[in-house]
């Protein structure tokens, strides 16, 4: 157990390096810099300038001091907005972090009972139904769907009834969250209710599932302390790449629904060539999936006794 | 009864030792065997006339229809679908899609579009299988501590989340790129092939302890020889079905940077910054979201279907 968390522990450090230096070398090997504008620049404030942000420095120590910066929560300062980066993430990260939560918990919720559904009621339309919304999910863009819901449930729906059934712009009322919530989890929900319908089927032939019958037990205890149970390991090993789809998906969900979470502002810095807040906004994404991946791997690491074992030899 | 037949009426013929040990039918290969399971799936069948079909239109449609991608008629801005076009010179012709806010037809557009989100996607997947077989040949082939550093760099790679990497090799790449083609394309390669290096790699693990190979090094093939001949095609048909369910992912990506503005430039288009273009008018004018939507959606979801119905007609568990 212990070579297991060193391990991963290893790999995150040498991921978040990588990133680190990706990012690095990026923003310098963009033309320009940050102060090339309309206005010319005088030499000698041209070098003071330098001096504070470091560029005078050679491209080593630069290095060393990105690293440093990065190590203190410190992601640089927005050209656009003139603000510190990790001051825009803290303000606007806590509605993506609330919307991408509830995305997730749903699609996980949603997509393993979904799945168990499909294969328990293996070859009956519930299996068609969940294998049709399986790829259906799986082929839909979120923002298509983000648009769609938003046409069909938010305007038509609220033309058609003058009740306001689901607001479709904003981030406040509960009826608010509801349709950016599912847009986003769609796919993924998708993607968990497919893996959990093909691991249930391979559990639900095995031996001990027979035997487990064969005790008399009744099926919904075959099927919830047998069978789920261990179908449900895939499932967690996808949960980091789940996270991240969720994550960056939430990039074109808040933008259709108007929430301001740091999506929007990411798609803004794109638009307005805000190159800092680009590598500061994906540094700190990458960061925080890589330390997701991290936290479920431990997590299976716990869940998986196998994993468990391999450490106790 | 018996009795009533005479023999004579019988004649000994012998056997016919020849026909005994001749084959009744002729022997199926592996190749028919999984196109014969490919077309009696309805599903995959259908998807793959759905391809076509979308193939057809994108490289078709351009070169025969009245209007140019980036013609403007000010006169008819975001007509609807299947408005007759009041210019003078084209009086009567349909705009079967209607047009965008700028007055452009928007049916020569989303097939100009698709032309270049398809174009993208078949050569970042064609790029992603060159270098996703080499490298995972080689590693799998070569084991030991060669495999094991280069797929540890396979996996900080993968640990990495792809977009972040994508969008920032396209901030770079892109500053020097006009079209906005070439740099989504080497952005969604540079990181998109280590699916393909794994499976290649995996597959190679496990094949080349077989018998067959063993008896080909016996015989005294080379490396060469034994990685084009034998590894390779025994890999062939898990390897087409990863590049067919590669193709949507590239579409998604390609959509979906295009849709947050970092796609394809202007004047180009493509199925993704139609998409973006539509989803500020949509709530005027949505068949202008819904015309590229769909077309993202179906080419995906056939892609995907296809897919999944070669990796059935493959699979030789499932062979009769």
């Amino acid at each position: 157990m212990l070579k297991y968390i060193l391990k991963r522990v290893g790999y995150t450090v040498v991921t978040l390096f990588a990133l680190l230096t990706l990012t690095f070398f990026i923003m310098h090997a963009l033309p320009g810099d940050a102060f090339t504008g309309q206005k010319a620049i005088p030499p000698e404030v041209m070098a003071n300038l330098e001096a504070k942000y470091g560029l005078d420095k050679p491209i080593g120590e630069q290095f060393v001091m990105y690293v440093g910066n990065f190590l203190r929560g410190d992601f640089g300062v927005s050209i656009k907005y003139n603000r510190p980066i990790s001051t825009i993430i803290s303000e606007s990260f806590v509605y993506s972090l609330d919307l991408g939560v509830r995305a997730l918990l749903f699609a996980v919720i949603a997509g393993v009972l979904l799945g168990i559904l499909a294969s328990v009621k293996r070859g009956t339309g519930w299996d068609t139904a969940a294998m049709l919304i399986a790829i259906i999910g799986v082929s839909v863009p979120s923002f298509i769907v983000g648009s769609v819901l938003q046409y069909f449930l938010g305007l038509q729906l609220f033309q058609a009834t003058g009740i306001k059934f689901f607001a479709v712009t904003g981030w406040d009322a509960f009826n608010s969250k509801i349709l950016p919530a599912f847009a986003l989890s769609f796919g993924s929900l998708a993607t968990i209710s497919r893996l959990m319908r093909t691991s249930m089927l391979d559990v639900l032939g095995q031996d001990y599932i027979k035997t487990a019958k064969a005790k008399g037990l009744s099926n919904r205890k075959v099927i919830w302390k047998h069978a789920v149970r261990n179908a449900i390991m895939p499932v967690v090993t996808v949960l980091g790449p789940i996270a991240a789809a969720v994550l960056t998906g939430a990039f074109v969900v808040e933008r259709i629904f108007s929430i301001p979470g740091l999506g929007k502002f990411f798609v803004q810095s794109v638009r307005e060539n805000d190159y800092t807040m680009i590598a500061g906004t994906t540094m700190f994404y990458g960061t925080f999936l890589i330390l997701a991946n991290f936290v479920v791997d431990l997590a299976y690491g716990f869940i998986d006794p196998r994993v468990k074992l391999e450490g106790g030899k | 009864m018996m009795d009533n037949i005479e023999r004579n009426k019988f004649k000994w013929v012998g056997p016919d030792i020849e026909s005994g040990e001749a084959m009744a039918r002729k022997s199926v290969t592996f190749g028919r065997d999984a196109m014969r399971r490919l077309f009696k799936n309805k599903a995959a069948g259908v998807c793959l006339v759905i391809i076509v079909l979308l193939l057809l239109l994108t490289i078709l449609v351009p070169f025969f229809s009245p209007f140019t991608m980036n013609e403007q008629h000010l006169t008819h801005t975001n007509a609807p679908m299947g408005f007759v076009c009041t210019n003078e010179e084209q009086a009567g012709v349909v705009h079967l899609f209607g047009t965008d806010a700028l007055g452009r037809d928007i049916f020569v557009r989303t097939w100009e579009g698709g032309r270049i989100s398809l174009m993208i996607a078949f050569v970042a997947v064609f790029i992603n299988f060159l270098v996703g077989v080499i490298y995972g040949g080689i590693s799998g082939y070569m084991g030991g501590l060669v495999d094991n550093i280069m797929m540890r760099i396979v996996e900080v790679i993968n640990g990495i989340p792809y977009l972040m990497v994508v969008i920032l090799l396209k901030m770079v790449v892109g500053s020097s790129d006009p079209t906005g083609i070439v740099s989504l394309i080497v952005a969604y390669s540079a990181v998109g092939w280590t699916g393909m290096a794994r499976l290649v790699r995996g597959q190679v693990v496990a094949l080349k302890e077989q018998e067959f190979v063993i008896a080909a090094k016996a015989l005294g093939a080379g490396s060469s020889r034994i990685i084009a001949r034998h590894l390779l095609p025994n890999s062939l048909s898990i390897i087409i079905v990863e590049i067919t369910l590669a193709i949507p992912s590239a579409i998604f990506t390609e959509a979906f940077l295009s849709f947050i503005g970092m796609g394809v430039t202007i004047p180009y288009c493509s199925w993704g910054s139609l998409a973006n273009d539509g989803v500020t008018v949509f709530q005027l004018y949505p068949s202008q979201l819904w015309i590229p939507a769909i077309c993202i959606s179906l080419t995906m979801l056939s892609f995907n279907l296809f897919g999944d119905g070669l990796r059935d007609a493959f699979d030789p568990r499932l062979r009769r």
